[in-house]
């Protein structure tokens, strides 16, 4: 394990961080929240401190395998939320720690889960932060720093694969600081589309900011006590679009900006997410269309609602706790498919279910022609054995972490309905289930120590499980001392070598 | 500059990490999906699996934005027909590797038909490489530049010779005066040298000057400098062949030794002059029988690189014949080096490293006068041919008085054609070709030798 290699990367997260909580600090100058201020500004010192000191030596070995990829992803995104929940903590809008992680968690890893029980106690300071946190987290800060840092070496890509998500992630062009800069611009540039829209459906400035920043990292923290209530039909379809559009993969965006049209239009993850949308709008309208007082209407909310738990968003304009059993469990289903891979959203992903679903079907044709050869085939390419067999352990170790968080949580003695979707909610990034922790209301029931489970299971699902795991896993660590010490002689050496033969 | 390399054997993937690290953007491009994920493993360059003259995977790649293809598959056929789709696919560069020997005669008429930029034949490369060292056996190394009168030749100093524990200012004086030293390399860590460094004994030194100075200098120095006439070359391969051609033009008495026979057959009819020994060459008894220890060098050309590292090593202990080794692993360089072999060859290499020379000169087009680069001493040390355009800021100021950055040497001028050995009171003018050594990296125009600002007095090293 290459740790100076780590601690570097980590360093330049935290110096990363420091520039992100310069924002809100900005935001709350705007509306003269000085106190709130002067803690962003006093956090930001603090995370370019220690940003400072864990870069002030450039690891001569800068390789980054797989392992040092996950491992310094998983850090990263620990240490993010650790600093990012400290202005909570300082304002007083929170006061226990785990609530404040908890918080944090859930804003960087797109969920949207809150324990704020009330809004209205919020700065707009941390209101914004809260959002902010969306938006970073979406595109991920590791990725954000391929793009900003000079790199020339291969390994880097190890970072990406850790945090984007996706079975297979691939470069859009050859280089992987290029790929990063890409797909930055392509966030921003959708995110300030969106910006724009909303200002001229008239939303008012605070608002569209942070449920832009909130609907592009696919999060789904709101920031009025009322929810979406306040907002008019058209402000809400163009978010519900936009969200919409944030769960497709980026690849078919760069596709389409290259003009490559016909190649975009053909990549079975896009179409398929599309029809999972389509067919799941049209049963559900079917069956709650009593509930809305026009059909128009029903398939607005629908729509609306479908979009969000799908890209794993959580906006909400209606209670759907208050659904049909048939809605509500198809709402369910769709939290567990999740967004494209290669987009912000979370979930398990529409290419893998694509996958998983051929590879049924060419089992089940096995079983016609014992001694047929054939490859699953994805957008008419055939799939190395390995995505498809890695795709198989995700899945099995994406179950057995839902059913181990679940248990950990039934200890509160909540009913089963509260239980299951919290976890799918968490695990999924989505950010309301269904029961207690409905869309009307929040997660503040659960004791602390639910929360760090569910805390867990939020970083499980942002980052896709193993880079958060391989943190558990004894053999990922062994060998680092042995390398230390192994450097340590090296550098005796060279020294003094460089002492004697010194030329004269 | 946007690259696409088709096939990644030793040359693609070699081609693949050095062409990434001096920050072009590459797309490699191989049937077998797993040499794909390893070549993107390692270097910043994206993959595509599948053959290059699927017209699927051709529009994939890019290929109309592309600046230049280079096919690099086993298959000769596939290297020359994808040049052809790439160049109707919009890529007006394309550089083809043609290993077959029948095609060695018709190689131009290729170039010419398929409109290809380049042909590579990596042992007829290999052959021309130990042809050169051949014939000047003192050398271990010759890098020729893009002018072919200035070269710079490697070799190491023999303990208790005239040159060990002379400081190089007296070279000139008390050895020869016609060449420039350049580069001395101390266990692996490379000095450019002032006047006050003393020269040691197992030193390898590089020298830059014309062939008749060279040869002059070696003379002098107490080194080899009569061209083989006996060789021995051993395994009857496509380097043999090539190499046993350039040879017999030179009237060299060439002897080889191959195990099977078959290829002996094969290599008898080819060149009926030549003396083929089927034998296995790890027999001391047939070895000898055959006048080993009598030839002036060996040439061990074996598909199996330990055994060509132990026949080299035993012709070189028994004897001292100057042995030429033919290493195919890129991996072992480093330990392969240590163990005092003469020259080596690695015809992989050769060819990766002709190819990215001929790259950076398509990319000097676009603004940078880099003509040619060697690495030399284990890529410490540039050798780069600049070309000197009108207005450069060198043009005209005597050499002592340019104000060079530390560790840059002017090395060599030459200018129509005739290579000069620069003094302190020489010029550059416009039009010569100038070659410059030094320790830094990523010079690109000819006035990065320059120091920032610019002193007064010379920082470079002053020739009398």
């Amino acid at each position: 394990m290459n740790l100076r290699a780590i601690g570097y990367i980590l360093g330049q997260v935290c110096k990363a961080e420091a520039a992100f909580l310069l924002l809100p600090m900005i935001c709350a100058l705007c509306y003269s929240e000085s106190r709130i201020a002067l803690i962003y500004f006093l956090c930001a010192l603090l995370s370019l401190t220690i940003g400072f000191f864990l870069t002030l030596k450039k690891p001569e070995n800068g390789r980054i395998r797989p392992r040092e990829g996950m491992i310094a992803t998983a850090l990263a995104w620990i240490l993010m939320s650790v600093i990012g929940c400290l202005p909570f903590l300082m304002a007083g809008e929170i006061a226990s720690p785990i609530d404040a992680f908890f918080e944090t968690v859930s804003g960087f890893t797109t969920t949207g889960s809150t324990i704020i029980e009330d809004l209205g106690t919020i700065s707009y300071g941390s209101l914004f932060w809260r959002s902010f946190t969306h938006w970073i987290g979406g595109m991920g800060v590791l990725v954000f720093l391929l793009a900003l840092l000079p790199s020339t070496s291969a390994s880097f890509m190890n970072l990406m694969i850790a945090e984007s998500p996706g079975p297979d992630v691939s470069k859009l062009v050859p280089k992987v600081r290029d790929t990063a800069k890409y797909l930055y611009l392509m966030y921003i540039g959708l995110t300030l589309i969106e910006i724009v829209l909303l200002l001229f459906a008239g939303m008012p400035l605070f608002d569209t900011l942070t449920l832009s920043m909130g609907t592009a990292g696919t999060g789904g923290f709101s920031v009025r006590a009322s929810g979406f209530a306040d907002y008019t039909m058209l402000q809400q379809a163009i978010i519900a679009i936009f969200m919409m559009l944030f769960g497709i993969n980026f690849s078919f965006y760069f596709l389409i900006l290259t003009r490559k049209w016909k190649q975009a239009f053909h990549m079975e993850e896009v179409l398929t997410y599309l029809a999972i949308i389509l067919a799941t709008v049209t049963i559900i309208v079917l069956s709650i269309n009593t509930f809305f007082p026009s059909i128009l209407e029903a398939i607005h909310h629908v729509f609306f609602t479908v979009s969000s738990i799908i890209t794993t968003t959580g906006y909400a304009t209606v209670d759907f706790n208050l659904w049909s059993p048939l809605a509500k469990t198809l709402l369910v289903m769709i939290m567990f498919v999740g967004a494209c891979a290669g987009s912000t959203g979370g979930g398990i992903k529409v290419s893998r279910f694509n996958v998983m679903f051929k590879g049924i079907g060419k089992e089940i044709r096995m079983l016609v022609h014992p001694g047929r050869v054939s490859k699953v085939r994805m957008d008419g390419k055939p799939i190395a054995h390995e995505t498809v067999r890695s795709i198989n352990v995700f899945l099995s170790i994406y179950l057995l972490v839902f059913v181990g968080c679940l248990l950990l949580i039934t200890i509160d003695g909540k009913d089963l309905e509260t239980n299951f979707t919290a976890v799918a909610a968490t695990l999924n990034n989505i950010g309301p289930g269904l029961g207690e922790v409905g869309p009307m209301s929040t997660f503040a029931g659960f004791s602390g120590f639910s929360k760090l489970v569910l805390s867990f299971a939020m970083l499980a699902g942002r980052l896709e499980l193993l880079p958060i795991l391989l943190l558990f896993v004894p053999g990922m660590w062994r060998g680092t001392r042995r390398e230390a010490r192994r450097r340590l002689q090296d550098e005796r050496q060279s020294r003094s070598r460089h002492h004697h033969k010194k030329p004269a | 500059m946007q690259i696409v390399i088709a096939g990644l054997g030793k040359v693609g993937s070699y081609l693949a990490g050095e062409l990434s690290m001096e920050g072009h953007d590459l797309m490699v491009v191989d049937t077998k999906p797993e040499k794909v994920r390893n070549v993107t493993g390692q270097f910043d360059v994206m993959g595509l699996s599948g053959s290059i003259v699927d017209s699927q995977t051709l529009q994939e790649t890019g290929m109309e934005n592309a600046d230049l293809f280079i096919a690099v598959t086993t298959n000769d056929e596939i290297n020359l027909l994808s040049c052809l789709l790439a160049k109707k696919a919009g890529c007006s560069r394309t550089i083809a590797r043609v290993r077959n020997p029948e095609y060695a005669e018709s190689l131009d008429y290729f170039k010419e038909q398929l409109g290809l930029e380049m042909i590579l034949n990596p042992e007829m490369l290999a052959a021309q490489e130990i042809e050169r060292v051949l014939s000047l056996p003192g050398a271990i190394d010759v890098d020729v530049f893009s002018s072919d009168n200035g070269q710079i030749y490697k070799f190491r100093i023999q303990p208790g010779s005239v040159l060990d524990g002379m400081p190089v200012k007296n070279v000139p004086s008390r050895v020869h005066n016609d060449v420039l030293i350049c580069v001395d390399e101390r266990n692996g860590q490379a000095h450019i040298p002032d006047g006050e460094f003393e020269l040691q004994g197992k030193d390898l030194l590089y020298i830059a000057g014309s062939r008749k100075g060279a040869e002059e200098f070696f003379r002098k120095a107490g080194i080899r400098n009569e061209p083989a006439r006996q060789v021995m070359i051993v395994g009857a391969g496509k380097i043999a062949h090539y190499l046993v051609s350039l040879l017999e033009a030179q009237a060299v008495d060439v002897t080889v030794i191959e195990r099977d026979l078959e290829s002996c057959e094969r290599f008898s009819v080819l060149h009926p002059n030549t003396v083929v020994i089927q034998a296995d060459a790890c027999e001391q008894r047939a070895m000898e029988e055959e006048g080993l220890l009598d030839m002036d060098a060996l040439v061990s050309l074996t598909g199996f690189d330990e055994e060509n590292v132990f026949l080299s090593l035993y012709a070189s202990k028994k004897a001292g014949l100057k042995t030429v080794t033919k290493v195919n692993r890129i991996f072992f360089n480093e330990v392969i080096q240590e163990m005092d072999l003469d020259s080596l060859i690695n015809s992989k290499k050769l060819t990766a490293e002709y190819i990215i020379r001929h790259v950076r000169a398509i990319n000097n087009s676009f603004g940078s006068n880099v003509e040619t680069i060697h690495k030399l001493a284990n890529d410490q040390v540039e050798a780069v041919e600049f070309h000197i355009c009108a207005g450069a800021p060198v043009i005209g100021i005597p050499l002592k008085d340019l104000p060079l950055k530390s560790g840059v040497l002017i090395a060599l001028i030459t200018r129509a054609g005739e290579t000069i050995l620069p003094r302190g009171s020489d010029v550059m003018q416009e039009g010569d070709s100038v070659v410059v050594i030094t320790n830094r990296s990523g010079f690109m125009d000819i006035s990065d030798v320059l120091s920032s600002k610019a002193r007064g007095s010379r920082t470079g090293r002053s020739r009398s």
